[in-house]
């Protein structure tokens, strides 16, 4: 018996009980439709942590004083413009270094005030956390040179200090000192990392702070986050940076006074969250692959009682018991396939909808869907053996007695 | 052709051993048509279930064309199932979900005969059983002597040396049974070895040999004179027919 007279022979079982052969095959739908899913799921989001990356690199640390170590009232330690120009000539491979500082300011346009977070920032800022442009322009080397008192807007401060006007060029009030809006920004995507800025925040040349606010005293830096050419040197800065940290502030109470945090380790918590999900719905796949795999084992029992006089008809008419195996066989593995394809139909469209609401991009990839075909044909194989072995050991007079 | 010797065949029933054969020798030759008869019970499916590789005897010789049956193993019984072999049941034993060019076609698979080949022959088989037209009809849109006519296209498919029927008009009204009967007795003119199981004398009276059976025992072996002609009957049943029926019923006028 060929395989193509095999598959013609199922496919007319399987036409003629299509009700049974429906809830036979929902257990390996659902199965493969999971298995499916999280694939593409996972990779989807796999896909954007790495766009992500690429945006930022994965080579990003930054170092900042860590807030929990300290009493309420206690008085904190900062690091120095010391500190940085040290980071900035000890550590290999760095490729930027940029602090934030911010604080809390009235500001006001003609009649509107409000309070809203004031972000000092360099120019390297906008680029390191991807902060684009709707109207007007970044910072320039110009404005630093000259310390122009100018200041770039995020969406919602702007609108709420100017409303319907158009904001560029005009002069706001940051603290009693006059500013010129030189730009607004785009609203703020969902970014990986956030540098700490909202839709309200105003940002500010930190130089323009550090002499003019700050009056020339050195400034003090509670944030700075740095940016490497290769992970290796990450490691290299994290273990220099602890050491130069600990030597020079000593801790306190035993806890280190200053956080060091690398973006690739965020990655790699949420790479693991994802993998416990990716875990918990494999295992719910298997299960519902198994049970679905047990389904059919029974129903190709059942087939094989129900059909004793059809294979004792075969037997006499020259069917070796091969070719019964054969048969069951291939009727099992044709009901886990149509199981299978369905669910990758399934499991592609549920994957394919979670990625819409996601904004993260489908993608199936041929190996994922040979993957679960292959995994059909395997619990077909698995689960069709007995029965139809069963069938195949029949006695040929004994099968064309059977009233069944 | 076909030798046996000693043939037993017992079946254990709890307790009891049912003998269904009990010491059967028995010879039959090439292009013979032999009629096995017997009461129920008597053993004769049974002997024919033997003769024709579907079931093995307890005890004694079979000899199929020179080869000792008992020593064949399940894959070269099959292999005769197929190819020596063709078998005609009183329940037709047609496969339902197919039609009947399929079921006829069934027999070409096993033996793994092309595509080409397939139809070939299968339109061939179903030429002389005289159903062409209805080759791509489902059993259950036959009526029983056409189904028997598609069972014994099945068995004449692979061109075997010899039909084995088990009451192949048990089922069928007298007149189909005779249209059945003259088939075979003209498979038989063109050269088939026919062996038929039969309780009905009208129907072994067809043959060229009869043999009786009785609780597992050869209790006659007999030539038949003059056979009768199936064909024939089956005129003159159809005639008589048509000449009562127009002097039976006057029409309405």
């Amino acid at each position: 018996m060929n395989i193509t007279e095999g598959l013609r022979q199922s496919l007319d079982v399987i036409r003629g009980n299509k009700v049974r052969s429906f809830l036979t095959m929902l257990g390996i739908n659902f199965g493969v439709g999971c298995l499916i899913a999280i694939s593409v799921v996972g990779l989807a989001f796999r896909d954007s942590v790495n766009s992500e990356m690429g945006r930022y690199g994965s080579t990003l640390l930054w170092v900042q004083t860590n807030w929990r170590a300290y009493a309420s009232n206690e008085s904190r330690i900062y690091m120095s413009g010391r500190d940085k120009k040290y980071f900035e000539s000890a550590l290999p491979g760095m490729i930027s270094i940029e602090s934030i500082f911010d604080a809390n300011y009235t500001v006001s346009y003609q009649g509107n005030t409000t309070k809203t977070t004031v972000m000092g920032v360099e120019p390297a800022h906008f680029d390191m956390f991807s902060v684009h442009m709707e109207q007007g322009r970044l910072f320039m080397d110009d404005d630093l040179i000259n310390k122009r008192a100018v200041c770039i807007l995020r969406p919602d401060i702007a609108a709420t200090l100017f409303e319907d006007e158009d904001p560029l060029g005009k002069m706001i009030t940051i603290n009693d000192r006059n500013f010129k809006v030189i730009g607004i920004t785009e609203r703020m995507g969902q970014g990986f990392i956030s540098d700490g800025s909202d839709n309200n925040t105003i940002f500010v040349s930190q130089d323009y702070v550090a002499t003019r606010i700050w009056g020339g005293r050195d400034i003090r830096y509670w944030f700075l986050i740095m940016k490497f050419d290769i992970l290796e040197n990450v490691d290299l800065a994290q273990e220099r940076i602890t050491h130069y940290l600990n030597s020079k502030y000593g801790k306190l109470r035993g806890e280190e006074r200053f956080q060091i945090e690398r973006l690739d380790t965020y990655v790699g918590m949420v790479d693991k969250i994802l993998n416990i999900i990716t875990v918990l719905v494999l295992v719910i796949a298997i299960i519902s692959i198994v049970v679905g795999g047990l389904g059919i084992m029974n129903i190709m029992l059942v087939a094989v009682t129900e059909r004793t006089r059809e294979i004792g008809i075969r037997m006499a008419i020259g069917a070796t018991s091969r070719d019964i195996l054969v048969q069951f066989v291939i009727e099992s593995i044709s009901l886990c396939l149509l199981g299978g394809g369905t669910g990758i139909i399934f499991g592609a469209s549920l994957a394919a909808i979670a990625c819409a609401i996601l904004k993260w991009k489908f993608m199936i990839s041929l190996s994922i869907v040979l993957g679960a075909l292959f995994i059909s044909t395997s619990i077909g194989l698995i689960f069709g053996i007995y029965p139809s072995y069963k069938a195949s050991k029949l006695m040929p007079i004994e099968a064309l007695r059977s009233e069944v | 052709m076909i030798s046996l010797k000693g043939i037993r065949k017992i079946y254990q029933m709890g307790e009891i051993e049912v003998k269904a054969l009990d010491g059967v020798d028995l010879e039959i030759e090439e292009h013979e048509f032999v009629c096995i008869m017997g009461a129920s019970g008597s053993g004769k499916s049974t002997l024919m279930n033997i003769i024709g590789c579907l079931d093995r005897p307890s005890e004694g010789s079979y000899t199929l064309d020179g080869s000792d049956v008992s020593s064949l193993t399940s894959r070269e019984l099959a292999d005769i199932r197929n190819r020596k072999v063709g078998f005609v049941f009183q329940t037709f034993n047609l496969l339902p979900r197919m039609t009947a060019h399929r079921n006829v076609e069934l027999p070409l698979i096993y033996a793994g005969n092309n595509d080409k080949e397939r139809k070939k022959k299968t339109a061939l088989a179903l030429e002389k059983v005289e159903l062409s037209d209805r080759a791509k009809h489902k059993p259950n849109e036959m009526s029983g002597g056409q189904r028997q006519r598609v069972a014994i296209a099945r068995a004449l498919v692979n061109d075997p040396s010899i039909i084995f029927a088990d009451e192949p008009t048990g089922n069928l009204d007298s007149r189909t049974g005779l249209a059945i009967m003259a088939l075979f007795q003209k498979l038989h003119r063109e050269g088939a070895t026919i062996v038929m199981v039969t309780h009905e004398m009208d129907i072994a009276l067809h043959a060229q040999r009869i043999i009786h059976l009785k609780d597992g025992k050869i209790i006659g072996d007999e030539r038949v004179k003059k056979s009768r002609d199936a064909e024939a009957e089956f005129l003159a049943v159809a005639d008589l027919d048509h000449d009562n029926l127009s002097d039976a019923i006057s029409k309405h006028e």
